[in-house]
């Protein structure tokens, strides 16, 4: 029997691509079945939040409470200022980062002395050592600064996060880019200065927006630094999400998981956005020689 | 919006705050038991801040002044929370407060206090906490503040404060020495009894009554485990927290005649592998794998009620405070069906009972200790707890004329509670003999708890328990 002609884009099924498929939808559903779990949590009163599996009467009134008075009654913050303050406490130390971190990730990628391997698995230990040990210093600090319950604090705090992130990430792609690029910009009579900015800067855009994003969802997902840094005035949203959990008996599993979702939406929502760059930087590196 | 806090520090202040908080670092990653020298004055005795407030007593006295309070969530914070503000009309001072959850609550006042910067005047802890943060003068000597009649007002009434609690919150840091002698570190809030909470519904229809004796209750949870339709018989915590062993199982542990430690001319030894101790937990941990959960490693007290508050667990031996919003109108399935009950007599009729208290503390490096004072006076008085205790959240009071009056009227259809209350009450204190490494000393307890319900040899673990606790209470 003659085998069916295939048309353009057409493939043909087998067994193993029938498997995979399934094993990849079954990896989905394990994958996001959290995500789920946390939704229907979230549409639940409060009776029905431990008592209750998929049968139950949805309400957005969860929703509602987190984000109106009476969820500030409750935590003594106002969730939507915490969701603010970490949009700008993560913009600016992810900004911050960038600024400071793109030219040390170039000199890093591009010249070779004496110390310089010890000096990036320095900032490199940043990410190694846990934050409570330094958290007390730290607090102390602070106060001696003014800088406890600030944004500008903890934009200073978090590049402890985000610094080494940037850095490291940007080394790569700097160390992956031909330098024969700029040193022909260099021939042609540009200065060192402008041949990063006109050269080497646009060629690792992608490798940037990766970077980029992934300092500002490390800052977003940080907790201990504003757990101890920041009272009421800079609450951060995974420091806001924990108070709704009530406690003495009271817990409001309901009113965290629907806190928690909408903490993830500016960052979903911006991964999403720079869903392009994010593919193309995390597999540029990847592809270079 | 909260204004943000000032900072006061010195140079000087700084330094030691440094130093201490090198110190505190070095003790990480177990941030809650960081004991070092603080910034702050101890405050007790006849340096206390107390001494400089002369002349009438006024609540007027501070006023202009902010505070900052620190909390974790609780039905005795939400209750005072609509509160604040009288106390605003009547001190003329404003209150700040900041809600930090439960399980990170002690990770952050223990910076807090480690530091010694003084961010918050005043805090919410433990008793056993003050074992901990008090001898590296963290906390304020409260006695002083007490007994200043201008600092005082002529109504606050200490005495009123049940007794067991007013000597769970004060001692003198000396090893050997019992609770209720030295500072007053701390003034009782709100507390709770560990007794036993059950499905009264069930109960009435079963026709049975709960337990008087300690086999009996074995007995009790046994006949009452149905495995497959997801019922058993009693839930008490299991995890691997010194939480683990100081509600129910130090209730029964000390009412079947259990010590934690003997004291012998101010030296401990653990006797948590004494005889009757072997025999009791060997009992609990069998207890637990017969008629508890099926998870009864991972259970601490939020699973324990919910299980009572769902119909799957018929009994729950906790805090009384924590079952009791579990029989809330619409507060969970079993609402208005739970009953409260002594839990088991010890042999010799012992209703000795653990208690835990969450009170109001100040800290010595606050800057702002007289309106401090005022805020923990008014707090812990008996117009404004008499207050939160209307608002139907609030179990217990800590003051006798509150229970007794506004109290006893929010308790209609809790069946049990008040006589349970009643019975208890003048055997409940803290259980355990006071000590600094008390967090250590019971976590090790809980670890070996759960050998033995994993099928480990209950003499052996235990001597190994006591042998770790004997050495830890001596360095």
């Amino acid at each position: 029997m003659a085998r069916r002609v295939l048309g353009p884009g057409q493939k043909r099924v087998s067994a193993g691509g029938v498997a995979a498929d399934t094993v990849t939808v079954l990896w989905f559903v394990f994958a996001l079945f959290p995500i789920v779990w946390m939704f229907l949590l979230s549409l639940k009163n409060n009776v029905q939040q431990t008592s209750t599996y998929f049968g139950f009467t949805p309400t957005w009134t969860n929703y509602l409470t987190v984000l109106g008075s009476k969820g500030e009654q409750l935590t003594s913050v106002d969730f939507k200022s915490a969701v603010l303050t970490s949009v700008l406490a993560c913009a600016g130390a992810t900004a911050v980062s960038l600024v400071v971190g793109i030219p040390a990730a170039y000199a890093a990628g591009r010249w070779k002395y004496k110390g310089s391997e010890s000096l990036m698995f320095q900032m490199l230990s940043f990410r190694f050592a846990p934050e409570l040990m330094v958290i007390v210093p730290l607090f102390v600090i602070y106060h001696y600064l003014h800088l406890f319950d600030t944004t500008v604090g903890l934009i200073w705090v978090l590049q402890l996060v985000t610094m080494p992130l940037v850095v490291w990430i940007l080394r790569s792609y700097f160390q992956d880019l031909s330098p024969e690029l700029e040193q022909a910009a260099l021939l042609d009579g540009y200065t060192r200065v402008r041949a990063f900015f006109t050269v080497a800067l646009p060629l690792v855009r992608p490798g940037i927006a990766a970077a980029a994003l992934l300092a500002f969802i490390f800052a977003w997902n940080n907790y201990i630094f504003p757990l101890i840094l920041t009272d009421s005035n800079a609450t951060t949203v995974t420091v806001a999400v924990t108070k709704f959990l009530g406690g003495g008996g009271q817990a409001y599993y309901n009113l965290t998981a629907a806190a928690a979702l909408l903490g993830v939406l500016p960052p979903l929502v911006l991964a999403l956005c720079i869903q392009r760059y994010l593919v193309r930087g995390l597999s540029f590196g990847a592809v270079k020689s | 919006m909260a204004p943000p806090p000032t900072s006061g520090m010195s140079r000087r202040s700084l330094l030691r705050g440094l130093g201490a908080a090198g110190v505190a670092a070095a003790a990480a990653p177990a941030l809650a038991g960081c004991v070092v020298e603080s910034a702050g004055s101890a405050g007790a005795g006849s340096g206390s801040a107390a001494n400089e407030v002369t002349g009438a007593f006024d609540w007027k006295r501070a006023k202009g002044t902010t505070i900052r309070i620190l909390q974790t969530p609780h039905p005795y914070q939400q209750s005072f929370a609509p509160l604040l503000k009288e106390f605003t009309e009547l001190t003329g001072i404003t209150v700040v407060p900041e809600l930090v959850a439960e399980a990170d609550y002690f990770t952050k006042l223990n910076t807090e206090l480690a530091g010694g910067a003084g961010t918050h005047d005043v805090f919410m802890t433990g008793a056993y906490f003050i074992w901990q943060y008090g001898p590296p003068g963290w906390m304020e000597d409260l006695y002083p503040w007490v007994q200043n009649s201008s600092a005082t007002s002529a109504e606050y009434d200490f005495e009123d404060i049940y007794e067991g609690l007013r000597t769970s919150t004060r001692w003198d840091f000396k090893t050997g020495s019992p609770l209720g002698f030295g500072g007053q570190w701390a003034i009782p809030w709100g507390f709770e009894t560990n007794v036993v909470a059950y499905n009264k519904a069930l109960f009435d229809k079963r026709k049975i009554k709960p337990a008087e004796t300690f086999d009996d209750l074995i007995q009790l949870a046994h006949d009452l485990t149905d495995r497959k339709n997801n019922r058993y018989g009693i839930a008490f915590r299991g995890s691997k927290s010194w939480a683990t062993v100081h509600p129910g199982f130090m209730t029964q542990f000390t009412r079947e005649g259990g010590k934690d430690f003997t004291v012998s001319g101010g030296k401990l030894t653990a006797a948590m592998n004494s005889p009757a101790a072997v025999d009791f937990t060997k009992k609990w941990a069998e207890l637990a794998k017969a008629s508890g959960p099926s998870a009864w490693p991972t259970y601490d007290y939020p699973q324990c009620t919910m299980d009572l508050g769902n119909g799957v667990a018929a009994m729950v031996y906790d805090a009384d405070s924590a079952t009791y919003p579990k029989n809330k109108p619409g507060a969970s399935k079993e609402a208005g069906h739970l009953g409260w009950h002594t839990g088991p007599a010890g042999k010799d009729g012992s209703y000795a009972t653990n208690l835990w208290t969450w009170s109001l503390a100040m800290n010595s490096a606050s800057k702002h200790k007289l309106a401090a004072w005022l805020f923990i006076q008014w707090a812990t008085g008996k117009q404004a707890m008499s207050k939160a205790v209307k608002q139907g959240a609030f179990a217990d009071p800590t003051r006798k004329s509150v229970f007794d009056g506004s109290f006893k009227q929010t308790l209609g259809a809790f069946p049990g509670y008040l006589e349970t209350f009643e019975k208890v009450i003048g055997s409940t204190k803290i259980q355990f003999t006071p000590e600094k490494q008390f967090f250590d000393v019971a976590e090790s307890w809980a670890v070996g708890l759960q050998q033995i319900y994993s099928g480990a040899d209950a003499k052996s673990t235990l001597d190994k328990v006591a042998a770790t606790a004997t050495k830890a209470v001596k360095g």
